[in-house]
């Protein structure tokens, strides 16, 4: 079997694998696994070591970061950091744009320099610890780095001053390179560049800024044997095929990108892939079997060849600890797999049209409301309470549902029903209020109308039968037979009437003894078409009532 | 249920005019007297934004410490506006969003559970800056993406453009968001009221802009609007999925079958993210193609559709 790390370094070399690895990027994350800050994690080599420790024995990974904290090479250039309980620090001052210090006069770091001998001295000690572990080294990416030095003016300096930022993006490509160096020399066995800032640029500034810099440090982890990986996050779709052509082996997105498109431009570009666990709404709001879904999800669109499953980025401080033990079920189990596969078949609803034809035509008038959520929304939250207050006045012959298209099958109805705008109130499948809240009067008006309406309908479409069961030859038949006649005549007709001789058809109507008088009641519900599944249910349903 | 609070919401570029803007509000008559709450989100340079606003009675909140990653995780926002409902309970919270925010992403917290009953999206107000804009936008994809999902646009810095660059850029933005209101502002003056920011969609009136756009002679602006959209040729994934990115922040809500020839894919969109699973593995088999049920905001489902088609072609 082989180990996590010849996984990971399987899938990045997009060979077949017979699972798919599993890479938790766990940061300050960690430390909260062993009760401590970000702030007390980031400064200490043994924190690194004990939290990275406890995330490989609970979410059994096949590759971990050794700290993800963007702002290690900024912070030898002078930026100044704001420290956080709950988050990596973050950079306050940009000493290019504030004139404190000149590019010409900074140096690439030094092994000594900040806090890398932290973070050389953590790997190390991982290194020996977890040999079986691909163990990632974290760089910043030349263009997120840049904007450290330089802040916001880098987006109006590439308009206006393009050779200055070409040559501050240089630099930040040799620290980078230096970075990469010192990691892999500690044991690194791969590099992330990771550069989430270039979601902010187009495909064409990333060519023009962005690409030499970034071929330049991939090449330069390639000559020393490792694996170079490109990390990218938020809004950055346009940007893949770019960032496939920048001599990396790997790239890595978030959930902002569907999984599928980056497979297939990795896969003609020959590049490896991994994400795309969602990191907000899943991971560190969701539940386990959310994360089980998930998981199994990216998993099926990632598959077997150079795919890695991951979260989007850096895993929020507070990650609840089930959710990423249960992503680890998934990954190592297969009846897990399995489990996750159901619950997403179950999360979801098929979704053709209904074919709304034949609705309204049950007994009470049905008044459906579209909203976005009734709680979420001012109007929809009037135009339900609208129709919440007339409801009392119809009692039984009314029946009022909303739709909140934030549910997945509430969107299939206000497809179905051709509803256009949120709020929107219809009666018996006929759009009536479209995004106005109607006045009590007017909603009544209308309920009203509609009832009307069908009580006409009914008389149209429903026809009885009477029906003569027996022999001119049984006594009174005769007189029976006149009796109904002139009965239907007085009346002016609508029903027919049918007369029935033979004994075993008479008896099953449960007769035995004749003359007898059945009569039929029958409701044409629809002609000429075929009428959806779900419709004749409902017909049965107040047959049986 | 208790009453909501309504988030006004100011993006726009760097530099556009936002912290301006607020300080307006703050030191104007717009709010009141009522209790304000302001949440402060700039990139990287804070807390210079804080101190540039007016003293006064208000509450002030800074997000992020400047961290860039506002991209990725919103925790640090979830937790901030929890922490808002609980101790501070405003009649209004305006969030100055950084300028390399898509406000789409702090929609998508709102509608978190945890946040659903304690906030209402109010107004987003969005700066343009008149120098800088023409020249930002086609390289910074967030301007656009501010652009379409702004109630207001204030084209700022009118004073300062060349006076025959504006009816372009208007244009331009126009083309980005059909339905907006439009005002050329200076030094990000407009008379706002409290209810202008808390309750957009019911002032309508008062927003309406101060040029011609002859889409807001036929009514209100289309808010939310539902589309259906087909194909029965298998799609390109890549044309598919271009076309979902680039027109995402008019996709509120989607959902349906994606015909990619031997895959097919039952696909789900959420506040312009998209998610996927084999239509199979969710029980529906099909040889109807492609079929998708969107719910569209600002945008028309016509144009839409065409829009869709031509990309497909």
């Amino acid at each position: 079997m082989m180990s996590g790390k010849e996984l990971v370094l399987a899938a990045i070399e997009r060979r077949k694998v017979e699972r798919i690895p599993w890479v938790p990027f766990c940061g300050v994350h960690a430390g909260k696994l062993i009760g401590k800050t970000a702030t007390e994690f980031l400064k200490s080599p043994k924190c690194i070591v004990d939290g990275l420790s406890k995330a490989v024995e609970i979410y059994k990974p096949d590759g971990i970061p050794v700290a993800f904290d963007l702002q290690i090479e900024a912070e030898t250039f002078g930026c100044e950091l704001n420290w956080s309980d709950d988050n990596p620090p973050a950079v306050i001052s940009h000493p290019l744009a504030d004139g404190s210090i000149k590019l010409e006069d900074l140096q690439i770091p030094a092994m000594s320099d900040g806090r890398i001998p932290i973070l050389l001295q953590a790997t190390r000690k991982l290194r020996a610890k977890f040999p079986d572990i691909a163990i990632y080294g974290l760089v910043t990416g030349p263009f997120t780095l840049a904007l450290h030095l330089l802040g916001t003016d880098i987006f109006m300096g590439m308009f206006d001053r393009p050779d200055y930022i070409h040559d501050v993006l240089n630099f930040c490509a040799d620290v980078a390179v230096a970075m990469s160096k010192m990691y892999i020399d500690e044991g690194c066995d791969i590099i992330a560049a990771v550069d989430p800032m270039t979601s902010q640029i187009g495909p064409d500034q990333f060519e023009e800024f962005c690409s030499k810099p970034s071929i330049k440090l991939f090449d330069a982890i390639k000559a020393r044997n490792a694996k170079g990986s490109f990390f990218v996050c938020g809004h950055a779709q346009n940007n893949i095929a770019v960032m496939c052509d920048c001599h990396c082996d790997n790239i890595s997105v978030d959930e902002n990108i569907p999984l599928d498109y980056v497979r297939d431009i990795c896969t003609e570009k020959k590049v490896s892939f991994g994400g795309n666990m969602k990191l907000t709404t899943v991971i560190l709001l969701g539940s386990p079997d959310d994360n089980k879904v998930n998981a199994f999800e990216c998993m099926e669109l990632g598959g077997y060849e150079g795919f890695i499953l991951a979260p989007g980025c850096d895993l929020p401080f507070a990650t609840p600890e089930e959710n990423l033990m249960a992503v680890a079920d998934v990954v190592h189990d297969e009846y897990q797999q399995q489990v996750a596969k159901e619950l997403s078949m179950r999360s979801t609803e098929a979704c053709e049209l209904l074919d709304m034809s034949e609705y309204g035509q049950s007994d009470k008038v049905i008044i459906d409301v579209i909203t976005l959520d009734s709680e979420a929304c001012a109007p929809c939250q009037y135009m339900m309470e609208a129709v919440i207050s007339v409801a009392p006045e119809f009692g039984d012959l009314i029946e009022w549902r909303e739709h909140k298209i934030k549910n997945p099958e509430s969107i299939t109805m206000m497809s179905s029903l051709y509803v256009r705008n949120i709020p929107t109130i219809c009666i018996d499948g006929q759009i009536k209020f479209v995004s106005r809240i109607p006045p009590r009067e007017e909603l009544v008006a209308a309920i009203q109308e509609r009832i009307k309406e069908k009580f006409a309908l009914r008389i149209k479409y429903h026809r009885g039968k009477i029906i003569l069961l027996g022999k001119p030859e049984d006594e009174g038949y005769d007189e029976l037979k006149q009796n109904v006649e002139t009965a239907m005549k007085e009346l002016g007709g609508g029903v027919d009437f049918v007369t029935i001789s033979d004994e075993e058809e008479i008896h099953q109507y449960g007769v035995f003894k004749t003359p007898a008088i059945v009569t039929e009641k029958y409701t044409v519900k629809s002609t000429g078409k075929v009428v959806e599944k779900n419709i004749i249910k409902e017909w049965i349903k107040t047959l049986n009532e | 249920m208790s009453e909501r609070i309504p988030i006004a919401l100011i993006a726009g570029f760097l530099g556009a005019g936002k912290t301006t803007f607020l300080s307006h509000i703050l030191s104007g008559g717009a709010l009141n007297g009522k209790k304000c709450a302001v949440l402060v989100n700039e990139f990287g340079k804070l807390p210079i934004d804080g101190a540039l606003l007016p003293k006064g009675d208000y509450f002030l909140s800074e997000l992020n410490q400047g961290s860039i990653f506002c991209v990725c995780t919103k925790a640090d926002l979830l937790k901030r506006l929890e922490n808002i409902v609980a101790d501070i309970a405003p009649d209004i919270l305006l969030i100055e969003a950084t300028g390399i925010a898509e406000p789409s992403d702090i929609s998508a917290i709102l509608a978190t559970d945890a946040l659903k009953h304690s906030y209402h999206p109010g107004a987003v107000v969005t700066m343009v800056d008149a120098v800088n804009f023409a020249k930002l936008a086609g390289a910074l994809p967030a301007l656009s993406a501010q652009v379409a999902l702004a109630d207001i646009l204030l084209v700022n810095k009118t004073d300062l453009a060349p006076p025959e660059t504006i009816e372009p850029l208007e244009q331009s933005l126009r083309a980005i968001n059909p339905s907006v209101p439009i005002h050329r502002v200076v030094h990000a003056q407009y008379p706002f009221t409290f209810d202008m920011l808390a309750n957009p969609k019911a002032h309508v009136e008062q927003y309406s802009s101060s040029t011609t756009n002859p889409a807001l002679k036929n009514g209100p602006p289309e808010q939310m609007a539902n589309c259906e959209i087909r194909a029965t040729q298998p799609l390109d994934r890549k044309n598919f999925y271009d076309f979902l990115n680039s027109h995402r922040h008019h996709i509120l809500r989607g959902k349906g079958i994606a015909d990619f020839g031997s895959d097919k894919r039952f696909v789900e969109i959420v506040n312009g993210t998209v998610s996927s699973k084999p239509a199979s593995a969710v029980g529906f088999h099909t040889d109807k193609g492609t079929a998708l049920s969107l719910v569209l905001r600002d945008a028309n489902p016509i144009l839409f559709k065409r829009d869709f088609d031509n990309a497909m072609a």
